[in-house]
């Protein structure tokens, strides 16, 4: 099994790369292939059984999109297909239609999807979410500069007990369309929803999917589905 | 002329210091929100010192700050300062307001300040330092400063043009902050037998910002802190002015250390424990001989100086070490100084109190950046036991055993000041207790167990 992961040496933010080493834990055996800036990422020559992105500053995330441009084709069809894929923080902003800046300019993205983000440096959001995928809930957090709007509503990835979607407004968080998953949720989301991570390894081809550390992962997980419904949800 | 605002606020504010002293309280930020409320732009209008020495940056801004203060207090410069507190807007306006005169004339001619980065945009435009020490930029708080290109960016938009910058060398971020103002550099050379792998999780800068292609570093001291080049074009670390080129550590948590400055040696004893440390005794060193001080007034004030016990602190009783840490918790770089720390000390405990006291107050912690700390380096032998005590146990277990560490190892509890009862002296030599720094009530509870339990062991 072969895992890409793109820009790793950026896309690393908000203990992003939590994922990447958590999923080296639940699929030993797997290939994790990185690909750096510069380089022809593996998927537009090889056929990755998974393809992953975390989090990028403002400006890693323009040039990723340009490097990611000239796939735009290749990246479509492989959603189009099937193929698994998660991108997390700002990376799928990456397949929306644009973000508008600050000064209201535009930032042309990949167009794959009907949305687009709304950047405002000095408008930090943090907010907890507690929803559910999949007949499962799913637990996360955000920390973000951008607010994300357009219809997801045939085609969102959490629905939202707790916390925001896409938007402030918004309860319907992220993208769902065949085995890929987008959400602006940060840090090790694989190891905080235990079910979830299992679905994906599912999806990979793994017969009676265990994450690693189950039992801690599985406790831990559940004593923040009582703690987020329980907690004040302080949105910032 | 001054609008009327701002002489009731100024009036407002002393009244405050004066009600504050009254009720035996300390004035850290309160009196600097009264009268930013009352008069937004009060900085502006009130006096400032002549000469203003700050320091900013992700790490290290306390200890550079209490060091400057020390060292300038034993030369005979009375400083205002705000060593007492806050080093956001309230707090500097706090300070400021405190050493004002009722018609809001500065009483004091120098001034020591430590400023966050965040308050950049609120202070820098009426508050100019002269001398701006920067010790670092890295990855801090995600909630409040997001990541390093959004401080570097605020920063390099805010400093004052005028403002002398005192810049580490070996960090590549930093070092590039505001081009054209008149700049020193500080860097330290890498030490006979330190250990140079680097082998952080997390680099904040892994490309070279001219071209994007990979950096070559010459030596990697911690995360992206070293000395490198770009691989393809010019890009590169600046040679420090100040290079701290020796160091030897002495039992008292001291070092005698030795910096090239113009080609000559300049000798000094400081107080710090570890390498990383040494980078804030340089800057201090760097900033104060740039201030005027000489080699031989500075020499003799360093070794006068400590550093303050709440931040460290060391107990020893019957052969075994007790060390009490702070480290900034939701900061993945200094929680993981913290644990290099304890990364080759023989029969080592770790206990980690690193719960957001505030976060656990008012909703649940945003736990992602235990993935950025770099609990890998407990995967050694020596550490006998990791005991986790705080509402994030769950979550800090499973960090530590994706990080490699064997379950048996690590115990856990919800409670603070319970994690005496999982330490197992028989195993444990050195005890580390690693806090942070909102829990420093259960750190002392926890230390004053611990000390009894050494007492009374074999």
């Amino acid at each position: 099994m072969q895992i890409e992961v793109l820009y790793p040496e950026q896309c690393n933010l908000f203990g992003d790369s939590g994922n990447i080493r958590y999923l080296k834990k639940c699929l030993p055996d797997a290939e994790f292939i990185n690909t750096s800036l510069n380089d022809t990422p593996f998927f537009v020559t090889g056929d990755p059984d998974m393809i992953y992105m975390g989090a990028c500053t403002e400006s890693n995330q323009e040039k990723i999109i340009t490097r990611l441009m000239p796939y735009k084709d290749k990246l479509k069809e492989a959603i189009d297909n099937g193929k698994v894929m998660l991108f997390t923080g700002n990376a799928p902003e990456v397949f929306y239609k644009y973000i508008e800046k600050d000064d209201k300019s535009k930032v042309e993205c990949l167009g794959i999807f009907d949305l687009y983000a709304k950047q405002r440096i000095y408008e930090r959001f943090n907010t907890l979410v507690l929803g559910s995928f999949d007949g499962k809930e799913v637990v996360g957090f955000k920390t973000q500069f951008t607010q994300v709007y357009g219809d997801n509503s045939e085609n969102y990835f959490v629905k939202v007990e707790r916390g925001a979607g896409i938007n402030k407004e918004s309860k319907l968080e992220g993208v769902h369309v065949n085995n890929f998953f987008a959400t602006s949720m940060v840090g090790p989301l694989l190891v905080m929803n235990p079910y979830f991570t299992e679905y994906l390894m599912g999806k990979l081809g793994v017969t009676d999917p265990e994450c690693a550390f189950r039992e801690q992962s599985v406790k831990a997980y559940k004593d923040r589905i009582t703690d987020f419904r329980t907690c004040r949800c302080v949105t910032e | 002329m001054k609008p009327i605002r701002f002489y009731f606020a100024l009036f407002s504010g002393k009244l405050t210091i004066l009600l504050l002293k009254m009720l035996k309280k300390r004035a850290t930020n309160f009196p600097g929100s009264v009268v930013l409320t009352l008069c937004p732009d009060f900085l502006k209008h009130l006096d400032k010192p002549e000469k203003i020495i700050a320091v900013t940056g992700t790490n290290g801004k306390t200890t550079c700050s209490n060091m400057l203060l020390d060292i300038l207090t034993d030369n005979g410069y009375d400083c205002t300062n705000n060593n007492f507190g806050g080093n956001v807007d309230t707090g500097i306006s706090a300070c400021l307001l405190k050493d004002s005169t009722l018609t809001g004339k500065a009483k004091k001619k120098y001034c020591v300040l430590e400023i966050d980065e965040r308050s950049a945009v609120r202070v820098y435009p009426y508050v100019q330092p002269d001398i701006l020490i920067v010790t670092n930029l890295t990855r801090d708080s995600y909630k409040r400063n997001a990541h390093v290109e959004y401080i570097f960016n605020i920063l390099n938009e805010n400093i004052p043009d005028k403002t002398h910058l005192i810049l580490n060398a070996d960090d590549l971020i930093s070092s590039s902050l505001k081009k054209n103002n008149k700049r020193t550099y500080f860097g330290m050379e890498p030490f006979p037998g330190e250990q140079l792998i680097g082998d952080n999780i997390v680099r904040d800068i892994t490309a070279c910002p001219v071209c994007s292609s990979p950096l070559e570093y010459s030596f990697l001291r911690y995360n992206h802190v070293g000395r490198a080049k770009c691989s393809k074009c010019d890009f590169c670390s600046p040679e420090p002015d100040f290079d701290t080129t020796e160091r030897v550590f002495t039992p008292d948590g001291r070092a005698d250390i030795k910096i090239l400055h113009e080609g000559k040696t300049e000798e000094y004893n400081v107080p710090c424990e570890n390498t990383i440390n040494l980078y804030n005794a340089t800057a201090v060193a760097a900033a104060l001989r740039t201030f005027g001080l000489t080699e031989e007034q500075l020499a003799a004030s360093f070794k006068k100086i400590n550093v303050v016990r709440s931040r460290y602190d060391v107990i020893q009783e019957k052969g075994r070490t007790l060390k009490c840490i702070m480290a900034k918790g939701q900061n993945p770089v200094a929680c993981s100084h913290s644990l290099n720390i304890a990364r080759n000390t023989p029969d080592t405990a770790v206990i980690l109190l690193w719960d957001d006291y505030y976060d656990r107050k008012e909703t649940s912690e945003n736990t992602a950046w235990y993935y950025d700390v770099d609990f890998e380096f407990l995967v050694n032998d020596n550490i006998r036991q990791i005991i986790v005590a705080g509402k994030r146990a769950g979550d800090l277990l499973l960090r530590l055993l994706v990080a490699g560490i064997p379950e048996e190892k690590i115990s856990t509890t919800e409670h603070e000041v319970d994690a005496d009862k999982l330490l197992d002296l028989n195993i444990s030599k050195n005890i580390y207790i690693f806090f942070d720094m909102y829990v420093d009530q259960y750190k002392e509870i926890l230390k004053e167990k611990i000390k009894e339990m050494m007492k009374n062991a074999d």
